[in-house]
């Protein structure tokens, strides 16, 4: 099954560079959606069906914090994983995104091999 | 790309340079950090980062580069200094196009640490404060 990925960062060449990584890694990446900020990131899961979500944390508008606890607000972490890919350290952060339903945090910066081996992990595709 | 101490010699500036300032708060440390690197530079990091040449990479993505390496920096420092359990805000980097003149004027300051990446001078500042409690 190829999955949908939406990557939410304010930064393009994050951006780009997730997307790279997804295209050259094993994983099956169907369509890859990109987003600025947490409210165009809602807007696109809303507008695409979406499988799995990458999303910093500091981004204008609406940060990531405020875009996870609309999602578990609305029950959506059940079912649409999402992973926080950020510069912060702050352990009681990580554990208090991972209590409302973030499936995985991983720092930047970040490998290619952290990203697939992440992705790998919660979507159940196996080896790298 | 390797980074070496710069010695005091005065500095062949040319070009524009790329800077950009983050800040970041907390219960009490609070501070920034400045980072300056030449355009050039910029874009040879950008196109590093995404594997193509500098002549395929926009300036948008090698100001976004810069933006984010002080984004990576703040976050290692911070870190570092504070440990692990202190939360921080910290801002959106904001980025400035300067010229020599305004290069000299900033890394004169006494907390500017300079050296070199790949023979191009960089300059980065970090400042904080504690509040007293």
């Amino acid at each position: 099954m190829a999955y949908n990925v939406l990557i939410v960062d304010d930064s393009s060449i994050i951006r780009s560079t997730i997307r790279k990584v997804l295209q050259i890694s094993r994983i099956e990446v169907g369509e890859i959606f990109e987003a600025e900020n947490g409210k165009d990131a809602l807007q696109q899961i809303e507008d695409h069906p979406i499988n799995i979500v990458l999303a910093d944390i500091n981004m204008p508008v609406m940060n990531g914090l405020e875009m996870v606890d609309i999602m578990a607000q609305k029950g959506m972490l059940d079912k649409l994983p999402v992973i926080i890919i950020s510069t912060e350290r702050n352990v009681t952060r990580m554990a208090e995104l991972k209590a409302k339903g973030v499936r995985a945090y991983l720092n930047k910066p970040f490998t290619p091999e952290n990203i697939q081996q992440v992705v790998n992990n919660i979507m159940g595709a196996g080896d790298i | 790309m390797f980074s070496e101490a710069a010695d005091d010699t005065p500095p062949n500036l040319k070009g524009e340079y790329f800077h950009t300032t983050i800040t970041f708060s907390g219960n009490g440390p609070e501070g920034s950090l400045n980072l300056c690197m030449p355009r050039q530079l910029c874009m040879d990091m950008a196109a590093n980062v995404l594997g193509t040449s500098p002549e395929e990479t926009s300036e948008a993505l090698a100001e976004d580069a810069l933006k984010e390496l002080s984004n990576i920096i703040c976050g290692e420092l911070t870190a570092a200094l504070y440990g692990n359990t202190e939360v921080f805000h910290m801002s959106v980097p904001s980025l400035y196009r300067i010229d020599k003149g305004k290069w000299q004027e900033l890394s004169a300051d006494v907390d500017c640490v300079k050296f070199l990446v790949a023979d191009q001078l960089v300059f980065v500042c970090f400042m904080a404060s504690e509040e007293e409690s």
